[in-house]
């Protein structure tokens, strides 16, 4: 039955996608793959409706507090998601019948939709995409359980994952403008700086 | 040689100096490429870019298949495709307009024949792309699939230009006859330049069921009531479909299958650059971009 269902699912949007809306939107500046990848749902049938349930947390989640440390697999798969959102409301806006409906479902909370439109956009009219960041941190060991006295761990693989314009302080500090004073650009300036004596003298 | 060594030195010796060699790692935000969305939108107005570009030009859209999008092979097509177009008048039409299009038949007597139908369906990228006209003819259904770029076409022409509620119409088939029933001899309808092109806001009625497909499930906006008519014979048999009706929101999917600004435009360059040197040449006044609700 389940196959019925996934025969019907690309008949359905072949029929209504075109008419949503009009003009065609530029590319989202956040790596897509071409495989939608899997992701554990904790005890709920892994099915395609969980993984989006696991993606919308994770938009509304970061809608609300813009920064959120998430498991590296989780922050690849939900940051398209966020990207291509916050671009629908900074080039449609709310009068688009379609952003609307998208926001609507991806933003449930009371209240975060109207940040969306008057808050996140507006930070976006002028600045370019992406509108959001992803950084990798150390990966963590967390405790699962214990059995027989035996503590089982298990390591996670971190990601940050953030909307831009945020008001927290900067994941990665702005890189030096000058490393002039670094040892390794000190080497090398010295040894050219003889190489080009040596070769004055011999002339 | 000594010389050149000399220069080449001093040269590495300033660069050393004035900048800096070695540069702390970014996040990886800052690795990709910083799309600037104001100046692709002030490209967009000097091209005149067409906001209804997928749905009149479905055969320069990029495949809906990520690996069967090969640029090399895009490229040689869509030269192709242009070559073709200065040949043969493509007009602007939709999933909807009625259409006539005449080709060559060796073995009629007239050595042409001539369809007209409503399209009901346009499918494929380049050189592939189909569209398919539906007509009853003596009281008998008739689709016709033609390929855009067969060479025996020799004449296409939209009679009347309009679209429907949905980008496919298959469901005709399952329709009174007299939803699809179109005069063959037909006046040419005009549409009035610079107007937008209208949405026929017609509501089909289906026959009973069996159907092709499960139409009360995909729901088209432009069936009426289709699952009140179906008996509890049907009812009772589909009633357990899972309905996934959701997957409307997975946005990434979407845009998977989607257009994208930049190619659109891309094509749009291209289009407006072949016109100019055929015009230049002075062989030829066609034109291939053009869009009856832009045109003045």
């Amino acid at each position: 039955m389940s196959r019925v269902g996934g025969e019907v699912f690309s008949l359905t949007r072949s029929f209504s996608s075109r008419h949503l809306s009009n003009a065609t939107l530029p590319t989202i500046q956040a790596a897509v793959g071409h495989i939608p990848q899997k992701l554990k749902t904790n005890g709920i049938e892994p099915n395609r409706r969980a993984r989006l349930e696991v993606l919308r947390k994770i938009v509304t989640r970061l809608v609300r507090e813009e920064r959120a440390e998430l498991q590296w697999n989780r922050a690849v798969e939900a940051r398209p998601y966020l990207e291509r959102l916050i671009q629908l409301a900074v080039e449609k806006g709310p009068s688009d019948e379609y952003t609307n409906e998208m926001v609507e479902w991806w933003l449930p909370e009371p209240g975060l939709d109207y940040k969306l439109y008057e808050v996140i956009a507006p930070r976006f009219v002028d600045r370019p995409a992406p509108f959001t960041g992803l950084y990798r941190l150390p990966s963590k060991r967390l405790e699962q359980y214990i059995q027989n006295k035996r503590i089982f761990w298990k390591r996670y693989e971190i990601g940050v994952l953030e909307i831009e314009g945020n008001p927290f302080p900067a994941v990665v500090s702005p890189p030096h403008t000058n490393n002039s004073h670094l040892l390794l650009n000190q080497l090398l300036k010295k040894s050219l700086q003889s190489r080009l004596n040596t070769l004055e003298k011999k002339e | 040689g000594m010389r050149s060594a000399v220069s080449a030195a001093r040269r590495a010796a300033t660069a050393a100096a004035a900048a800096s060699t070695i540069s702390t790692g970014g996040g990886q935000a800052a690795a990709l490429s910083k799309a600037d969305s104001t100046s692709l939108r002030a490209r967009a107005k000097a091209l005149k870019h067409i906001d209804e570009f997928p749905e009149i030009y479905p055969d320069f859209v990029q495949s809906p298949v990520w690996n069967r999008r090969i640029p090399l092979r895009e490229s040689l097509e869509r030269a192709d495709m242009l070559e073709r177009r200065m040949q043969l008048d493509v007009p602007e039409f939709y999933v909807g307009s009625i259409v006539a299009v005449t080709t060559t038949a060796a073995y009629l007597g007239a050595k042409e024949h001539r369809f007209v139908g409503i399209c009901i369906r346009r499918e494929k990228p380049g050189l592939l792309h189909q569209f398919t006209l539906r007509n009853v003819i003596d009281g008998q259904g008739v689709e016709v699939m033609y390929e855009l770029y067969n060479p025996t076409i020799r004449k296409i022409e939209t009679l009347k230009l309009e679209k429907r509620l949905d980008s496919d119409l298959s469901y005709l088939i399952d329709a009174h006859p007299e939803y699809s029933t179109v005069d063959p001899h037909m006046e040419p309808v005009a549409h009035p330049a610079g107007t937008p092109v209208p949405v026929n806001q017609m509501k089909v009625k289906l026959r009973p069921p069996p159907w092709t497909r499960r139409w009360e499930v995909i729901g088209p906006a432009g069936v009426a009531n289709a699952w009140e008519d179906a008996t509890p014979w049907y009812k009772r048999k589909f009633h357990k479909t899972k309905v996934n009706d959701y997957e409307k929101y997975d946005l990434i999917a979407a845009y998977r299958t989607g257009s994208t600004l930049e190619h659109e435009l891309k094509v749009e360059e291209e289009m407006q650059e072949f016109e100019r040197q055929r015009h230049a040449a002075g062989l030829t006044r066609r034109r291939i971009f053009r869009s009856a609700s832009a045109a003045k």
